[in-house]
């Protein structure tokens, strides 16, 4: 999932559009090496020390890894789910949408 | 039958054991083809189980164990069985989850009538979300706007329903009401269309942030980890 990711943010530097995480890993300082082995640049809130047990996913009743929500410019949910060719399509649309 | 599950259950230990001994990816491969057992391979020993002992606990543990182990339409066909032949059995908590994700009309007339009928609270307890899920699912898919508000209203009512009667029934190593609460929570807030909650926490460089912050572009949030 890395290389796609990491595509999608290349592909749309400068555009009004942002890759948030929220990382399930336990530990932290682990992290840090993966981070620049797999040259993910862009940021993640830490769910904490309880890994997927943690508050975030919990509130946000997060049951399978990854899920993926998409929001439009005005914070509202508008996808659950896509991945992949999908994921680029939704955040292509509305990104159009958003210009107008 | 027991016989049977212990079997299976061996092989599948001995397989993980082996899966996380080997390193390599390739050989990691030749395990699956080599030592996995199938479950697809033990549903027709568990099938003939069912047959002999039709009508019993065991019959309905051996459905059970096809039902939760096999899927596709043989797992969608084994669980309406169960729910035919059995109705009464305890043993129909540990499928009735699986009937919150069809679409059919069937499923949810079944969950109703487990809901009301079903000797064993923690049936009712599982039936009362699945139906709950189900219909949530089904309101997501109607396009006629009151419909499906209706559909919610009732999906909503259902969870807090779990909570207060079947809160703390056992479900995936939590309870029903932790999961209900959960749902609510999904229902409430993490709908399409709504403004998505805010979340507000540090990051991997230990940098407080909010996802607000990030209000006038485009997000994608990825629920992640490295595993």
């Amino acid at each position: 999932m890395y290389p796609h990711e990491r595509s999608l943010v290349k592909r749309l530097a400068g555009e009004p559009f942002a890759l948030i995480g929220v990382n399930s890993d336990k530990d932290l300082e682990k992290l840090q090496d993966v981070l620049v082995e797999e040259n993910i640049t862009w940021r993640s809130f830490w769910n904490g020390p309880e890994g997927t047990g943690g508050p975030i996913s919990t509130q946000w009743n997060v049951r399978g890894w990854p899920t993926i929500y998409i929001l439009d410019h005005e914070g509202k949910i508008r996808f659950k789910g896509p991945r992949g060719e999908a994921m680029d399509e939704a955040v292509d649309g509305l990104l159009a949408e958003m210009r107008g | 039958m027991e016989d049977l599950i212990d079997e299976f259950d061996e092989r599948m230990a001995k397989f993980m054991e082996a899966y996380r001994a080997e390193e390599d990816e390739a050989k990691r491969q030749e395990l699956f083809t080599g030592l996995y057992p199938r479950p697809a391979d033990f549903a027709p020993r568990f099938r003939a189980l069912a047959n002999e002992f039709k009508g019993t606990q065991a019959g309905a543990k051996a459905l059970v164990w096809i039902a939760t182990n096999v899927y596709g339409d043989t797992q969608e066909a084994t669980v309406d069985e169960l729910l035919r032949d059995y109705p009464d059995s305890p043993l129909l908590e540990e499928v009735v989850p699986l009937l919150a994700n069809r679409s059919d009309e069937g499923s949810r007339a079944s969950l109703r009538s487990l809901l009301s009928e079903s000797p064993h609270r923690n049936v009712r307890g599982h039936a009362c979300r699945a139906l709950a899920l189900n219909l949530r699912g089904l309101s997501a898919d109607t396009e006629d706007t009151d419909q499906s508000k209706s559909l919610m209203a009732e999906s909503r009512a259902l969870l807090m329903r779990v909570q207060e009667e079947f809160d703390d029934v056992p479900y995936y190593g939590g309870t029903l009401g932790a999961a209900a609460r959960g749902e609510l929570f999904e229902s409430d807030r993490l709908q399409i269309g709504m403004i998505a909650p805010d979340i507000a926490g540090a990051d991997l460089q230990g940098v407080d942030f909010k996802l607000s912050d990030y209000r006038g572009k485009v997000v994608v949030i990825d629920f992640w980890g490295n595993w």
